[in-house]
């Protein structure tokens, strides 16, 4: 009996214990790596910040610290962000273009312009590609392998990003890619201070956002492969952009 | 204390303005802060790397429209909660998938096992949050990692904070079963 009561299960989950798993579970400092990673996706994106990019001298002290290993993972790491969570420049009135390529798979986002109005119907497509030969069965949600995710950068709103559960298999062909121009999706709890935002958001079809700067996501969500142990395959593609009143 | 302020306001200024160096000493001073908070909320290293990454890009951007400098931190660790956001719902399908369709029950697989629950707390603790929703760990981590009181939390998720504290009620309730169960298994 002495023994069973000293087992953490019958300890509770007071405060104490709970900052203390909190402390335990993220104790680790940031991989040594990871401020010089940064560093050179800030530089590669240097037109995100109109008329001041980032400054290459800061690169370039961080590239000369990076070890072999370093630059490698640097690589790897900020090519697969840039590809997958950046933009190509930041609001402008010219088109914009986001890309993610993952194996066999290309996301394509595009946009007329980043600069908008409130009131303005927003408008943009996004593209899914099959790189290989032939073609390949894709499995997703009913409502299309591609959604669309719409975030207040600094802000509490997000919609968008939510597919229904149900799956059906489309056929991809190298060629005949899929595509999908803007559409809304979403869920929310009552409880949540936007809720009224929400839904108000949702009503209509066309896309209106508010003043503000947002992240506008194609999601490419899909399975290939014997789908009842799929390889997954989850491709990103935002754009930022702008919303004037 | 006013002094370490002051640098840091005067960094933020700097930042705000388009100088990179003093952005660079922004990232430099507070990387860790970002990836801890991003581990506390995703519960895994490189989503928490991704996460602390794409803070500072998203920073960078949005900072020449930052009003309230002295407000820098909070506005950060919001944008640091976003990009959770963003990293989790990038997962969250491939998570999906990793969890078992049917389990076995916990009693009987300790018992077959012949383990008892010895696991540390927060490796418990890291498979409970795998069961919330991101605002859920989000807000439990805010106010439990550094134990920041309800008031900031509220700043930092832009709510107010008769909604932060309710939120976190509900948090922690749900927390606790998760852990609860995680403890169990």
């Amino acid at each position: 009996m002495s023994e069973r009561s000293t087992r953490p299960i019958d300890r509770a989950w007071d405060d104490v214990r709970l900052a203390g798993a909190y402390r335990q579970m993220a104790e680790s400092p940031a991989p040594p790596d990871l401020t010089s990673v940064t560093l050179t996706t800030l530089a590669a994106d240097r037109n995100s910040r109109v008329g001041s990019g980032f400054a290459w001298p800061a690169l370039r002290r961080s590239r000369a610290a990076l070890s072999l290993l370093g630059l490698a993972a640097t690589v790897v790491l900020a090519s697969g962000l840039l590809l997958s969570l950046s933009s190509r420049g930041g609001p402008s009135a010219s088109p914009s273009q986001a890309m993610d390529t993952q194996g066999q798979f290309h996301l394509t986002f595009e946009m007329p312009k980043t600069d908008w109005h409130v009131g303005e119907v927003i408008t943009g497509q996004a593209t899914l590609s099959y790189l290989g030969s032939g073609g390949i069965d894709i499995g997703s949600s009913g409502t299309g392998p591609i959604g669309f995710a719409f975030d207040e950068v600094g802000g509490t709103r997000h919609m968008g990003g939510v597919w229904t559960a149900d799956l059906v298999v489309r056929r991809l062909n190298a060629g005949s890619p899929i595509t999908s121009p803007i559409r809304k999706s979403g869920a929310w709890m009552g409880e949540d201070p936007n809720a009224a935002f929400y839904e108000s958001w949702f009503n209509g079809h066309q896309l209106h956002l508010p003043a503000g700067d947002w992240t506008i996501s194609a999601i490419g969500n899909f399975e290939t492969g014997d789908f009842t142990a799929a390889d997954q395959h989850s491709l990103r593609a935002p754009i930022l952009i702008h919303v004037t009143p | 204390m006013v002094i370490e302020a002051l640098a840091g306001r005067s960094l933020v200024d700097l930042a705000r303005d388009g100088d990179a160096a003093a952005f660079e000493s922004l990232i430099r001073s507070r990387m860790d802060a970002m990836y801890r908070l991003g581990l506390a909320i995703l519960g895994d290293e490189a989503d928490a790397a991704d996460a602390a990454q794409m803070t500072f890009v998203a920073a960078w951007r949005q900072l020449p429209r930052l009003r309230e400098l002295d407000r820098f931190d909070a506005w950060l660790q919001r944008v640091a909660v976003n990009s959770c956001r963003t990293v989790l719902r990038a997962r969250g399908r491939r998570r999906m998938r990793e969890i078992p369709m049917a389990q076995m029950d916990p009693a009987e697989e300790r018992a077959l096992s012949g383990a008892e629950s010895g696991r540390p707390d927060g490796e418990i603790l890291r498979a409970a949050i795998g069961h919330l929703s991101l605002d859920r760990r989000a807000i439990l981590a805010l106010h439990h990692l550094d134990g920041r009181p309800v008031t900031e939390v509220a700043e930092i998720l832009g709510i107010p904070i008769g909604t932060a504290k309710s939120r976190l009620f509900k948090a922690r309730a749900e927390l606790e079963k998760a852990l609860r169960e995680e403890e169990a298994r």
